[in-house]
C-alpha cells in the first residue's frame, strides 16, 4: 500500500515546492490533502487519517506543534521550519526528522528514506520533543474565545463559552448546545478549534467538541466507539476512534 | 656536589619561567622561598612579567655566565688591578681585585633588582632612605672593623675620622639611591607609555567591535533572516515553475533591499521613499501569502516629500503582517495611510488581522520607534496602538509638521 500523506504549510509557493519535490524523490507517496493552517490540517488529518503529516511550524490556527501534539503518535510527523537555532538544537537533541525552509531536496531525499524505514514501525512518542520545542519557539498564541455571537431571528445573542455544553458540526453550520436552548452559527468547527481551551472543551469527534464538565459518563457502543452521556441535556455523543484514548481508565 | 648544585639552579630557572608563563596559585606548605617568589610574581602586572620572562630566556644557564656575569668579573678585575698600581701602599693585587668585585656585582645586583622592581621604588620613598642609612651604617662597621684589626681603639678612631665615614656613607648611599631612583623612574615612563598604548588599542578594538555590533543589530532587525530565506525560497520556486511573476518578485526585494540599505545611513527619509520601501515589502509579503494579504497604500502628493525617522513604517507594517495577517486564519488587509490633521502628520497601519493581545503594544519593536521619537522630537511625537473597529489593529504614528525642517537640518 502506499503510504498516505498529509502536507500543511501556509505560504502557497513554499507548499507547492514540496509537493514538487515529493512527487520528484518520492513518488510512491500519495498526498491525501494539502492544508493552508493548522485547523485544517487537522481537520484532514481525522477525515484521511495518513500515515506521515509534514507540518509548518508556524501556521495559523493551530500550530505545526500543537497539530502534532493531537496525532499523538498516530502519524510519522516530519516538521518544516524556518531557521530557528533553538528549534534546531531541539531537533538535533530528538529522533524526529526536519526539514528547513526553504526545503532542500537533498535534505528531502534523506528524510524520505528514513520514512520509508520507519513506515512499518510504531511512529516516535513525540510529547518529550514538542515540550522542548514549546519552550523555545515563539508560537503566536491564539487568544481564547470568551464570547460567542449567534445570530438568532433579528437577535444578536451573545454566548458565555463556558456555558456550552457542545459544539456539533451541521453541514455549513456549527450548532452551539446550551442546556436550555441552542444556537447555529457559521463559524466551521474546526475553525473554533484553536480559539477554545483544549483543556476545557474536548474534541470527541471529527465534527463534535464537548465541554468537559458537562460530562456525566462515556460507555461503549462497539469495538471501535465510544458514546458520551451528557448530565445536563438527553443527546448522545459519539466519540470516533481517533479519540477513544481520551477515555482509557 | 657541583653537578647537583647546577641540576639545582637549573630546576629553580625552569620552574620561575615556567611561573612567569603562567603563574600557579598559591601553594599552601610550599616553601617560604617559593612562596615569597610566588607572590612577587603574581604582584608583577602583565607586562613586566613579560619583561622579566624575556630577560630570564636571555641569560639563561651558561648564557648568563657567559654574557653578563664573567665578562663583568673580567672589567672589574682590571678595575682592581688599576687600583693596585694606582695605591699599591693600600691594596694588594687580590684586595684590589676583590673590593672591585664586590662592590661591583653587588652593585649590578641592585640596578637589575630596581629594574625589575622599580614600581616598589617608585611606590616607596623611604627606600631610597633606606639606602642611605644602611650605607652609613655599614661605614661605620667597617671602619670599626679595620679598626678593631689594626688594633687601634675604636671611641678615638671614631672621633678621629667619624666624621669622613660618615659623609662617605651618607654619599654612597646618595649615589645609590640616586641611580636606582633614576633607572625607576625611567623604567616607570616605559612601562606607563606601554601599558597606555596598550589600553588605547584595546578601547579602539571595543569602540569598533561596538559599532559593527550596533550595525548588524540594526541590519538584522531590518531585514530578518527569516525573511530572506523565505522570500528567496519563494522565488526559487517560481523560477522551477517558469512562472513570470519571479522576475516582479525578484524586483521587489531588491527594492526593498536598496531602500533599506539607504535608510540605515539616514536619520530621516521622505515618505514618498518610505511609502515605496513599505510597498515593496508587502509585493514580496502578498507573493509569499497568496491571496491571505490584500494591502493599500495611500499617500497624498502633498504629504510625499515631508520627512520622518527612517526605519520606523516598516517596523509598525511588519508588526501587522506577523500579529495580525499571519495569526489570522483567513489573513487580512492592510492599510497604510498618511495624513494631515492640524499640525501633526499621521501615519497609519490597519490590519483586519488577529487583533491586539494583551502584552502586545510591548514589543521590542514598538519600544524602539517609542524611544527613538522620544529622542528626535521629545514629547512632541507618539506612536499608539490601539484594536480598530473592525477587530484588528490600527498603529499611528503622530509627528509634529513644524519640526520637520530642523530634524533634515
Amino acid at each position: 500500500m502506499n503510504p498516505r500523506v498529509l502536507i500543511a504549510e501556509d505560504e502557497p509557493l513554499m507548499r507547492e515546492r514540496l509537493l514538487n519535490l515529493l512527487a520528484e524523490h518520492w513518488p510512491e507517496a500519495e498526498v491525501v490533502a494539502v492544508a493552508e493552517n493548522g485547523v485544517d490540517a487537522w481537520d484532514a488529518y481525522l477525515e484521511h487519517e495518513p500515515a506521515v503529516a509534514f507540518l509548518d511550524i508556524r501556521m495559523p490556527g493551530l500550530s505545526g506543534l500543537e497539530v502534532a501534539e493531537r496525532i499523538a503518535g498516530r502519524a510519522h510527523v516530519v516538521f518544516v521550519t524556518a531557521y530557528d537555532q533553538y528549534a534546531v538544537a531541539a531537533f538535533e537533541a530528538g529522533a524526529v526528522d526536519y526539514l528547513l525552509k526553504p526545503v532542500e531536496a537533498e535534505r528531502l531525499v534523506r528524510a524520505v528514506a528514513r520514512l520509508q524505514q520507519k513506515m512499518t514501525a510504531q511512529p516516535d512518542d513525540l510529547a518529550e520533543l514538542l515540550g522542548r520545542l514549546k519552550a523555545v519557539v515563539p508560537v503566536p498564541q491564539v487568544e481564547r474565545m470568551k464570547w460567542i455571537k449567534a445570530t438568532v431571528g433579528k437577535q444578536i445573542k451573545l454566548i458565555n463559552v463556558e456555558e456550552v455544553l457542545f459544539f456539533q458540526s451541521d453541514t455549513k453550520y456549527t450548532r452551539v448546545v446550551l442546556p436550555d436552548s441552542e444556537a447555529l452559527i457559521r463559524t466551521p468547527l474546526k475553525d473554533l478549534l484553536g480559539g477554545l481551551d483544549p483543556e476545557q472543551f474536548w474534541q470527541i469527534h471529527r465534527g463534535t467538541m464537548v465541554n468537559v464538565n458537562a460530562i456525566a459518563a462515556a460507555e461503549r457502543v462497539d469495538a471501535e466507539r465510544l458514546q458520551i452521556i451528557l448530565k445536563a441535556h438527553p443527546e448522545k455523543l459519539i466519540v470516533s476512534r481517533a479519540f477513544t484514548h481520551l477515555f482509557k481508565a | 656536589m657541583w653537578q647537583r648544585l647546577r641540576d639545582a639552579n637549573r630546576r629553580f630557572e625552569d620552574e620561575t619561567i615556567a611561573w612567569l608563563r603562567n603563574p600557579p596559585a598559591l601553594e599552601p606548605g610550599a616553601s617560604r622561598l617559593r612562596c615569597r617568589l610566588l607572590k612577587s610574581i603574581h604582584e608583577m602586572s602583565e607586562f613586566e612579567r613579560r619583561e622579566l620572562l624575556a630577560f630570564l630566556l636571555k641569560y639563561r644557564g651558561w648564557n648568563g655566565w657567559k654574557r653578563l656575569i664573567l665578562p663583568s668579573v673580567f672589567v672589574l678585575s682590571i678595575v682592581g688591578l688599576n687600583l693596585h698600581f694606582w695605591l699599591p701602599a693600600k691594596f694588594s693585587i687580590l684586595e684590589g681585585m676583590l673590593l672591585c668585585n664586590v662592590l661591583g656585582l653587588s652593585f649590578g645586583l641592585g640596578v637589575l633588582g630596581a629594574w625589575f622592581n622599580y614600581r616598589k621604588i617608585q611606590r616607596n620613598w623611604y627606600t631610597s632612605f633606606k639606602f642611605v642609612v644602611m650605607a652609613t651604617l655599614g661605614a661605620f662597621v667597617g671602619a670599626s672593623m679595620v679598626a678593631l684589626v689594626d688594633g687601634r681603639p675604636i671611641i678615638e678612631t671614631m672621633i678621629r675620622i667619624g666624621r669622613w665615614v660618615a659623609l662617605a656613607g651618607v654619599t654612597t648611599g646618595l649615589l645609590h639611591a640616586l641611580v636606582l631612583g633614576l633607572i625607576g623612574r625611567v623604567r616607570a615612563r616605559a612601562f606607563e607609555l606601554e601599558n597606555a598604548s596598550l589600553q588605547a588599542a584595546a578601547e579602539r578594538e571595543r569602540l569598533a567591535r561596538q559599532l559593527s555590533e550596533s550595525q548588524l543589530r540594526l541590519l538584522e532587525a531590518q531585514i530578518e533572516p527569516h525573511f530572506l530565506f523565505n522570500t528567496l525560497g519563494a522565488v526559487q520556486q517560481l523560477a522551477e515553475q517558469g512562472a513570470p511573476k519571479a522576475a516582479a518578485l525578484t524586483a521587489s526585494l531588491i527594492q526593498f533591499l536598496r531602500g533599506s540599505l539607504t535608510q540605515m545611513r539616514n536619520e530621516m527619509v521622505s515618505l514618498a521613499e518610505d511609502f515605496a520601501r513599505v510597498e515593496a515589502y508587502l509585493q514580496v509579503m502578498q507573493v509569499r501569502m497568496g491571496e491571505r494579504l490584500r494591502f493599500e497604500l495611500q499617500l497624498p502628493a502633498e504629504l510625499a516629500a515631508r520627512q520622518l525617522p527612517s526605519m520606523m513604517l516598516l517596523t509598525l507594517v511588519e508588526n501587522a503582517i506577523k500579529h495580525g495577517i499571519e495569526p489570522a486564519l483567513r489573513g487580512g488587509r492592510i492599510d497604510v495611510v498618511a495624513r494631515q490633521e492640524a499640525e501633526m502628520l499621521l501615519v497609519e497601519v490597519r490590519d483586519s488581522g488577529a487583533g491586539l493581545k494583551e502584552g502586545g503594544a510591548s514589543g521590542v519593536g514598538l519600544a524602539n520607534v517609542r524611544e527613538r521619537l522620544a529622542l528626535i522630537y521629545g514629547g512632541e511625537a507618539a506612536v499608539s496602538l490601539e484594536e480598530n473597529e473592525t477587530g484588528g489593529c490600527l498603529a499611528r504614528l503622530q509627528l509634529p509638521l513644524a519640526h520637520k525642517e530642523e530634524a533634515r537640518a
